[in-house]
């Protein structure tokens, strides 16, 4: 049992600190999360406003307890959600300056349906049975590319047609696959999602960082939006490129306001150059297809817009668009970054170039990286000619009739897709990394000299720099991180922490703090966030309240969040239907910073341990 | 089937010629055999177009559900079904087709070499 008076001591003190930093419209609430007399570490504690757009969250210490700063009041819902516990949810009434104590008592599920819908889609991943391992690879490359697979959504049992039908539809949205792996995934999602419940035995490991941390989601848009990357501008505001809808999101996240900025129209059909491809492209009902997001120094915010192969530049002061063409055998501009000089830099996936734009001169200069083999080769030169043909049938997927990932029985490997690039701080020099073909590169900034290395795990995906030129790769194939040494080019690699064995992460992108050198990576099947301290060489997993979280691009604000866009595809199999941004904020957000005693780490791993064993007899 | 859905499945076939003339190899070779075996006692133009029909069995193409031709036989083999309707109708649109082809090629042959 939880001690009485000291608890009561404990939130009395909470709230003396609380009402101390607090803003005149905020609200709090303190208690305990405990389950058969036991406390609960880690659970998430969230809460919700009345309009449903935006969710605070917290976790409990070791002795169960959590206190949370809203700035936001009126009848609110706050929900505890702790792994293998049933959800519990109250609505309260909270005005302004109000301090509530709240306690939840959580009960372990025992009913082995309830138990397996509240599991991750990475419990439900590890049930497909496969009849190889190159379409098992093919799967996680290629279906898991902007959503979970075994979430709610996507675990919904249908027939062999219907999966055979999904599957074709996801071809038409670029997932890259031979006949043979296209039916292997048919077969294994029929035969996986059969509707059963899942037996998995998942490790939550506690650590005592959570406590200080707190999550806050911002809801954005429909449940047709695609926020795909998300910066932060040097006003601090989080700007989010929608490639669903061609719009700008702009999120003020001291006062919850969002705007929302419309690009341009242009002289393109919807589907922007690859209008002949199946439409709409996931949501995209578009012509833009805005993707990646970086600020120059001169305040503007540059977008690549991936479908209308053009870059465009915002002024957030005058909140003014100004497009720039590419030309359209240019496909599929992706992520950008900028140099110390100002010269905006990015990848272009689909006909494996960089593209360097100096915005002083407006001009483009177009980098072409080695073929890396005559089918890849095949793809770069005659892709465009297609896509062009195909233009002239729109929907109609016409692409897929001809390419040679079907008939040459390439799949994915017709293509290299260099995918995430950065800048060296400590040369200047470009890095990318070739997605499909395990590679990454180097390009000389003054004489545009490539070179090129294998990576030990496959999937080298969105790539940054530290401070001190080491470049950090997310392994998406391979549920992997590596360090590559510029200097000596050596790799090592470190395996991410799974749930379960027989589980498995896409890591879709990372970015290091530049004060902590801590290596943030988004985990994307587990609904978790990992912080990677890599002096220790040790990872901190932090779980995520809201199911079916989906993250892109990771900014750092200059409060010390962590922050990036929800963006599964489609927004609404996100558990309530829409995308948001999301920051944490791994030592509590300043001004509602609350100094929670921990006992000891020593006691919360004890407890967590009694969980977890408790959870394999189960 | 519309105009439009019909100029995608041209467009796509016309594409994909090379492809279907490679697995269409077997039997152009047949044909070729034939056409030489058959001088002793058929005329030339009816070797030309038997010839030709032979080579477009093994060309005509049906569309799988990417709407990509493989050859009707290459797909029985592989399992697949086919209508009789449409493979009759596949089968007499590449017969003209070849026979068109072949005879346009010959013709460009026999004026650089007369």
């Amino acid at each position: 049992m939880i001690n009485r008076p000291s608890k009561l001591l404990f939130c009395l003190l909470l709230l003396g600190v609380q009402a101390f930093s607090l803003s005149a419209k905020a609200g709090t609430l303190a208690g305990s999360v405990s389950s058969g007399g036991k406390p609960l570490a880690g659970t998430m504690v969230t809460v919700f406003d009345t309009a449903g757009k935006r969710r605070d969250t917290v976790y409990t210490d070791p002795n169960g307890h959590y206190s949370i700063t809203v700035d936001f009041i009126g009848k609110l819902q706050v929900r505890a959600r702790t792994p293998y516990f049933k959800d519990v949810t109250q609505n309260i009434d909270l005005s302004s300056d109000a301090q509530k104590s709240f306690d939840f008592v959580q009960e372990r599920h025992s009913v082995a349906a309830e138990l397996s819908e509240s599991l991750p889609a990475s419990a439900h991943l590890s049930t497909l049975p496969w009849a190889s391992q190159d379409s098992r690879a093919a799967f996680v490359s290629q279906c898991n590319y902007c959503h979970q697979v075994g979430n709610a959504l996507t675990r919904t049992p249908r027939d062999e047609a219907g999966w055979a039908a999904t599957v074709h539809r996801m071809e038409g949205y670029f997932a890259v696959l031979t006949n043979r792996q296209a039916q292997d995934i048919t077969k294994a999602l029929y035969q996986g999602f059969d509707g059963k419940e899942v037996a998995a035995v998942e490790k939550y490991l506690f650590n005592t960082d959570l406590v200080h941390a707190r999550i806050k989601e911002w809801v954005v848009g429909d449940g047709l939006t695609f926020v795909h990357d998300a910066d932060v501008g040097f006003d601090e505001h989080l700007y989010g490129a929608d490639e669903g809808h061609d719009v700008i999101w702009e999120l003020d996240r001291k006062t919850g306001r969002i705007d929302e900025w419309k690009e341009p129209d242009i002289d393109l059909p919807v589907g922007g150059v690859f209008s002949g491809m199946q439409l709409p492209i996931g949501v995209f009902s578009g012509k833009h297809g805005p993707h990646s997001i970086a600020q120059s120094a001169d305040g503007r915010l540059w977008i690549t817009n991936a479908l209308s192969s053009s870059l465009a530049s915002f002024d957030p002061a005058t909140k003014k668009f100004k497009l720039y063409e590419l030309g359209h055998s240019h496909l599929y501009p992706h992520t950008i970054r900028i140099d110390k000089q100002g010269i905006i830099w990015f990848t272009i996936v689909a006909s494996n170039e960089v593209a360097r734009f100096d915005p002083k001169t407006e001009q483009f200069e177009i980098i072409r990286l080695p073929d890396g083999g005559f089918w890849r080769a095949v793809s770069h030169y005659l892709f465009p000619t297609v896509l062009k043909i195909a233009s002239w049938f729109p929907q109609q997927n016409m692409p897929l009739a001809v390419t040679h990932t079907k008939w040459a029985f390439q799949g994915h490997d017709a293509f290299p897709f260099p995918y995430g690039i950065d800048v060296n701080p400590i040369d200047g020099s470009i890095w990318y990394a070739k997605l499909y073909a395990n590679k990454i590169g180097r390009i000389d900034p003054v004489t545009r000299e490539v070179t090129e290395f294998d990576t030990p795990l496959k999937g080298p995906r969105r790539l940054r720099f530290d401070p001190q030129g080491n470049l950090w790769i997310p392994a998406f194939d391979d549920s992997g991180l590596m360090k590559f040494d510029t200097r000596s080019h050596r790799f090592e690699t470190f395996k991410l922490p799974l749930l379960a064995h027989n589980e498995y992460e896409v890591p879709y992108a990372l970015n290091v703090n530049p004060k902590t050198g801590d290596v943030w990576i988004t985990s994307n099947m587990s609904d978790r966030i990992f912080r990677f301290i890599p002096g220790t060489k040790t990872f901190v997993t932090y779980p995520l309240p809201t199911r079916v979280t989906w993250l892109r691009d990771m900014v750092f604000t200059k409060d010390n969040a962590v922050c990036s866009s929800s963006s599964n595809l489609p927004a609404y199999g996100i558990e309530g239907g829409l995308a948001s941004f999301i920051c944490l904020y791994p030592d509590g957000e300043p001004g509602t910073k609350t100094a929670t005693p921990i006992q000891s780490a020593g006691a919360a791993q004890s407890i967590l341990a009694s969980i977890n064993a408790s959870n394999s007899k189960h | 089937m519309d105009l439009q859905s019909l100029s995608m499945y041209a467009a796509i076939t016309i594409l994909m010629a090379p492809l279907l003339a490679v697995y269409g190899l077997p039997f152009i070779a047949g044909a070729r055999g034939f056409s030489y075996l058959a001088q002793l006692w058929l005329g030339e133009r009816s070797r030309f177009v038997i010839a030709s029909a032979i080579a477009a069995l093994g060309i005509a193409p049906s569309y799988d559900v990417y709407k990509s031709p493989v050859p009707i036989y290459a797909r029985l083999l592989d399992g697949a079904e086919v209508s009789g309707p449409f493979m009759l109708a596949s089968f007499l649109v590449t017969w003209i087709a070849v026979t068109a082809l072949a005879y346009q090629i010959g013709r460009v042959l026999a004026r650089r070499n007369p």
